[in-house]
């Protein structure tokens, strides 16, 4: 009877210890959603539920086993005392037993046997072993009906404490299942940053290359700047110079117009004098016409007076005076006709020299006119290039000045970059550290599920064989809580608070 | 040097005065008094029948004249714009109108350089035509001959 009482206490004890500790594990775990917190606060919870169990189980249990020991004592014979005035589910049994005492001895020791056969039933675990009630008088009825009611209030604490442990061995596959994941999931985080780090590495190599591109290209970008600088300054030259030679070509126009025109007036001179010319050797001919027929009248003249003998001698000369001066002012004609016709030919050789110069500078001033459109297009060309080098700078000078910032970000993305790195390795190092301690609370869990195995099988001896027996009636529960006794609830009540706390099973996330 | 010129005298003259003109380029002459007159743009009629040297006739100074182109007489090509000899024949004959190449020269030579055509031709002249219409020949270089107006018109008629 006694090893019963204490196996019994010992058993409430664990389930209380253990249900009490998982679900304070549990509650705690799904407050930090950390496996070590979980860990810390299942042990916590199992430490200090498990001793509130187990102080009200050995209580429970002592109270049991002194009222068995006095049964025991008086059934051997020897004296044994009741307290009428107990209190609670045990002080109940013993005024009731103090009630018995004071009855028939056939019917006392009959009707103590009947408790003792079914206390051993109990005690063997058969919790749903019952008293019945209306074979016995007044003080045994009673006696019977407590007692009944106290089986009953354990075989239902037993009965809740079975599903409480069948709750936790569940809790506990899910929590080893869950760490498992977790862990998993950590080894995942783990090689997912150390990936990071190492990507991140590549990217800050990146960074730093693409810092020394684009300080290169920043570089290049003022070397072209002073490019457009020096483009735009002989642009304007350029101009400058188109508009200096525009000027000197319309002053070479103007005066090609006036060499021109002047040109007209010498030719034009020319040509008079060439009418002049002609008009005089119109005049020599006339003169060497006049001559000739002189000539002729001095020839017949001479023969006239030499036909005349010894008379026209006389006539005969000055008809050879007359001849030789005809045959003189023909021969100044025909000077003054040849050098005309020298002039003539001068005159008409410089009319053309004239008329060529003319269409020369007619062919030139076309030219000129023509350079004079070419550099008024390269002015404009000139204006447009420095219109376009400037707008050029502007936006080289937009340029440098954003690929300076583009050099300030990218320094910042690689301090960034670097930073990452540096976090990634610690979460990295906080993954392990997590993974380690995952690992940790796996073991806590498979060795809680070993525990709570080996609770359920305790639990499942207590459980009994089968139904209550159709004699034993009462399963109403006695409110011994106003004797100031333990209810059996009250030994589940940190379980049942810790689930309800826990929002039934523990988050699986 | 020529029986066909005057044989001189006291009284004779020591220069001669000729005419000087050319006929397809080659240099003759007439004595001055063979010549009356040069004219130069005759007006010249045809006259039909008449040989081919024959220009036509044409009225010089009342008188009408047949004017003869030399260079088809000597058969030669004309070297000048022409002009017309007037030749007196001397016998109260007609004159007869020479065409040359151009209006002749007044020259005189001595007499002494006159040659007879035999003498000249021993000496070595020997004008394309012959030396039969020629009366004398000065000697020169070349040398000039003197025609002889009958004998060229004789000529004509031939």
């Amino acid at each position: 009877m006694t090893g019963n009482s204490e196996r019994y206490a010992l058993t409430v004890g664990i389930a209380a210890l253990v249900v009490g500790g998982v679900l304070a594990g549990v509650a705690l775990a799904s407050l930090g959603s950390f496996a070590v917190g979980a860990l810390a606060g299942a042990t916590f919870g199992v430490l200090g539920a498990g001793a509130a169990g187990a102080f009200l189980a050995g209580r429970l249990g002592e109270q049991i086993d002194d009222v068995t020991a006095r049964v025991e004592r008086l059934q051997a014979g020897e004296d044994a005392s009741f307290d009428a005035d107990a209190v609670g589910p045990v002080g109940d049994l013993e005024a009731a037993l103090a009630n018995a005492s004071t009855s028939s001895n056939r019917n006392t020791e009959a009707t103590i046997e009947e408790f003792c056969s079914v206390m051993r039933r109990g005690a063997d675990g058969d919790l749903s072993a019952r008293v019945a009630e209306d074979q016995f008088d007044d003080a045994f009825g009673q006696l019977a009906e407590d007692f009944n009611t106290l089986m009953a209030n354990t075989e239902s604490t037993v009965s809740e404490l079975q599903g409480f442990a069948d709750e936790v061995a569940a809790y506990s596959r899910e929590v080893t299942l869950s760490t498992q994941e977790v862990s998993d999931g950590s080894q995942r985080v783990k090689e997912s940053l150390e990936r990071i780090a190492e990507e991140t590495d590549e990217q800050t190599e990146s960074l730093e290359t693409a810092y020394q591109e684009v300080s290169d290209l920043s570089a290049t970008v003022n070397e072209m700047a002073i490019s457009v600088g020096e483009v735009a300054e002989i642009a304007q030259r350029t101009a400058e110079a188109s508009r200096e030679g525009r000027a000197a070509a319309e002053d070479a126009i103007e005066g090609m117009e006036q060499i021109d025109s002047e040109a007209d007036e010498t030719v034009e001179a020319i040509e008079r004098l060439e009418s002049e010319v002609a008009q005089v050797d119109e005049l020599i001919d006339s003169i060497s016409e006049i001559a000739e027929q002189t000539n002729m009248l001095a020839l017949n003249a001479h023969i006239e007076a030499t036909r005349a003998g010894e008379q026209g001698a006389g006539f005969a000369a000055v008809a050879d005076e007359i001849k030789s001066l005809a045959e003189r002012s023909k021969e100044a004609a025909a000077e003054v006709e040849r050098r005309l016709e020298r002039i003539q030919e001068r005159t008409a050789g410089t009319v053309e020299e004239v008329r060529t110069t003319n269409a020369r500078i007619d062919e030139q001033t076309v030219s000129v006119r023509r350079a004079l459109e070419a550099l008024d297009e390269i002015a404009r060309f000139a204006e447009q290039t420095d219109t376009g080098v400037q707008q050029i700078s502007r936006t080289t000078e937009q340029q440098a000045e954003s690929t300076e910032e583009v050099l300030g970000d990218i320094r910042e993305a690689t301090e960034i970059s670097a930073e990452v790195t540096e976090q990634a390795d610690q979460v990295a190092t906080s993954a392990r550290s997590q993974a380690t301690a995952l690992e940790q609370v796996s073991n806590s869990a498979e060795g809680l599920a070993e525990q709570t195995g080996e609770l359920r099988e305790q639990l499942a001896s207590m459980e009994g064989t089968g139904e209550p027996e159709a004699t034993t009636t009462g399963t109403a529960t006695p409110d011994v809580e106003a004797d100031g006794g333990v209810s059996p609830d009250e030994l589940t009540e940190p379980a049942a608070e810790g689930s309800e706390s826990a929002g039934g099973r523990p988050d699986q996330s | 040097m020529s029986d066909t010129v005057s044989a001189p005298d006291a009284d004779a003259p020591t220069r001669v005065e000729l005419l000087r003109f050319t006929v397809g380029g080659s240099a003759y002459a007439f004595e001055s008094g063979r010549v009356a007159s040069v004219r130069v743009d005759v007006d010249v009629t045809d006259i039909p029948g008449s040989g081919p040297a024959v220009v036509g006739a044409a009225t010089l100074d009342g008188e009408t004249v047949v004017v003869v182109d030399a260079r088809t007489l000597f058969e030669t090509e004309a070297h000048g714009p022409g002009a017309t000899l007037v030749l007196d024949r001397g016998t109260g004959e007609r004159p007869v109108g020479l065409v040359v190449d151009a209006p002749p020269e007044v020259e005189t030579h001595g007499v002494e350089r006159f040659a007879t055509v035999s003498e000249a031709a021993a000496e070595g002249w020997a004008p394309p035509m012959g030396t039969g219409w020629f009366r004398a020949a000065v000697e020169a270089d070349p040398w000039l001959g003197v025609l002889d107006v009958e004998r060229l018109v004789s000529r004509i008629d031939e």
